[in-house]
């Protein structure tokens, strides 16, 4: 599923829409904003979305656009090797100063600081793929986040899908940021994986904006 | 030599011989065993999907070229699979002329959407001189159907999104002779006759109505599914070919095109069987509801169409017959 609204451009930018790194050429989504120590403005999203690894090594400096590379537009962003943990599979890239933002998630609202994952939190995402759904978190493995669809809802509930991939998880109560969408699967039961937003965090040397 | 085997529905899901990811296992003959009677029966390595598995891709979507295919040809958004089906490891190929979503399982596409214009059907290009059909490029080698597959099965190379749909632009046509957008169907009084007046009747409603969409797909249907007294949870159903391309029992064909008012749309759905028709072609007694249709294939065919709308249009066989 592809909601058109989340493939939009949005200025001010907000979380939940689609970005895409033209080396990547795969469509994938913003997930929130964040800073560093000399308060610069970045984007976090999975790294498999913002960057491109040659023999393990990271590009560094490559744009990112919004929603996709267009006539005229300049790029929103850049991506930044040494804000990038391939193995989480969570990176960031830096804002540029002219492009204007609001810590919001499309079709969720104001987000909260980030919160820890814990089993049975009932969470909510706003994705390029799928748009905004509902889950709830059924395990926690030191970072590693799954979600998987209400037990309650349709057998058929549709959960994430190819375009997701840095979407924020949200406490659905607070709107707390609690992960960040990376996996899903092609068949089989409906099932999300995610990083814990606070893990991705730290290891980007970031803090929530 | 006929390459044909019969399998039931459940079955070749389980036999699925490749993933979407990872390049196909070389096919090996393994050595007999001394319980082998006389070691002479040849085995060849398969994979099939993991029932139990901690493996997830990444969720990385479509190029942007993709993405503007799919607004194209799918108005309606691309049409989704219920997760609950198990339809398996599927790819999107999205080109100017057609979008699809092919299954690495069945080795022939879940749908194909069509967004057409009269001046597509009206212009001057016909047959290719040359044979056209080709592998998908796009696809890797193991996870589609190959030539040899078809050859000498006995069935047809059955276009989804047909060639006569793309008259003006030589590259759009070429690109509909791609194996990913064929599926194998019955030669004389199906593909060559029945289907292909569909297919005309189909170009028809673009004329008339300027523009439109055309779905079309396979489905894997037993009649005797629908009723409990005869249903026992299989559709058996053929294969051709050494990499196993699934013969479907059925095809659906929906044509949606602009109707009254800014946007009310007009729809109508046709399934036929897979075998041999006799003329006259009853084109009336094949009309379905696209509810049916998505009942018996796990597709939600226009995802994103009003929900006023859909209850309009996939509810209820389409007042657009007879014929425009």
């Amino acid at each position: 599923m592809t909601v058109r609204n989340h493939f939009l451009g949005y200025r001010p930018l907000v979380g939940g829409i689609a970005i895409l790194n033209p080396s990547v050429n795969r469509l994938g989504t913003l997930g929130f904003f964040a800073r560093s120590a000399d308060g610069a403005a970045w984007i976090v999203s999975a790294a498999h979305v913002l960057t491109v690894a040659l023999n393990g090594l990271v590009v560094d400096g490559e744009p990112i656009h919004q929603p996709v590379v267009q006539p005229g537009a300049a790029p929103v962003a850049w991506s930044v090797a040494a804000r990038t943990d391939l193995a989480l599979d969570v990176a960031a890239a830096r804002l540029d100063p002219a492009v204007g933002w609001v810590p919001a998630v499309l079709g969720i609202g104001r987000l909260e600081a980030p919160i820890a994952p814990t089993v049975g939190m009932r969470v909510m995402k706003s994705g390029m793929g799928t748009a905004v759904t509902e889950g709830v978190i059924t395990a926690v493995a030191g970072d590693a986040v799954t979600v998987k669809p209400v037990a309650e809802f349709a057998s058929g509930y549709n959960l994430c899908d190819p375009g997701d991939s840095g979407a924020p998880w949200i406490e659905q109560g607070t709107r707390k940021l609690v992960a960040i969408h990376v996996r899903g699967n092609d068949s089989g039961a409906e099932t999300a994986h995610a990083i814990g937003a606070k893990a991705a965090l730290l290891a980007l040397g970031l803090v929530p904006a | 030599m006929t390459m044909t085997s019969m399998q039931p529905r459940w079955a070749a899901l389980a036999a699925l011989v490749l993933l979407a990811c990872g390049a196909p296992p070389p096919a090996t003959r393994a050595e007999p065993s001394a319980e082998s009677a006389g070691g002479e029966t040849p085995s060849r390595l398969s994979r099939r999907l993991a029932h139990f598995t901690r493996y997830a891709p990444m969720q990385t979507g479509l190029t942007p070229a993709q993405r503007a295919s799919i607004d194209r040809n799918c108005p309606f958004g691309a049409p989704l699979s219920d997760p609950a089906w198990g339809h398996g490891p599927s790819q999107i190929v999205a080109r100017g002329g057609y979008a699809l979503r092919h299954s690495a399982v069945d080795l022939i596409p879940l749908w194909v959407c069509e967004g057409l214009e009269r001046a597509q059907v009206d212009g001057p290009l016909g047959r290719p001189e040359t044979d056209p059909f080709a592998p998908d490029p796009e696809l890797p080698a193991g996870q589609r159907a190959e030539l040899t597959d078809y050859r000498g099965s006995g069935y047809d190379r059955g276009h989804m999104a047909p060639s006569a749909d793309q008259t003006v632009d030589a590259q759009l046509q070429a690109e509909t002779y791609y194996l990913s957008n064929m599926a194998p169907q019955q030669g004389v009084g199906f593909n060559q006759h029945i289907w292909a007046r569909l297919e005309s009747l189909a170009r028809d409603w673009i004329r008339e109505a300027g523009r439109g969409f055309i779905l079309t797909g396979p489905i894997f249907w037993d009649p005797n599914e629908d009723d409990a007294t005869t249903a026992d949870g299989y559709v058996e159903y053929v294969t051709v070919g050494d990499n196993g391309v699934a013969v479907p029992t059925h095809f659906f064909k929906v044509v949606v095109v602009p109707g009254e008012g800014d946007d009310a749309w007009r729809a109508i759905a046709f399934v036929l069987e897979n075998r041999r028709h006799s003329s006259p072609d009853r084109f009336g007694d094949r009309i379905v509801s696209i509810d049916w249709i998505e009942e018996r294939t796990g597709l939600d065919l226009l995802p994103e169409l009003d929900p006023l709308q859909q209850q309009t249009l996939e509810a209820q066989p389409s007042p657009m017959w007879p014929n425009p």
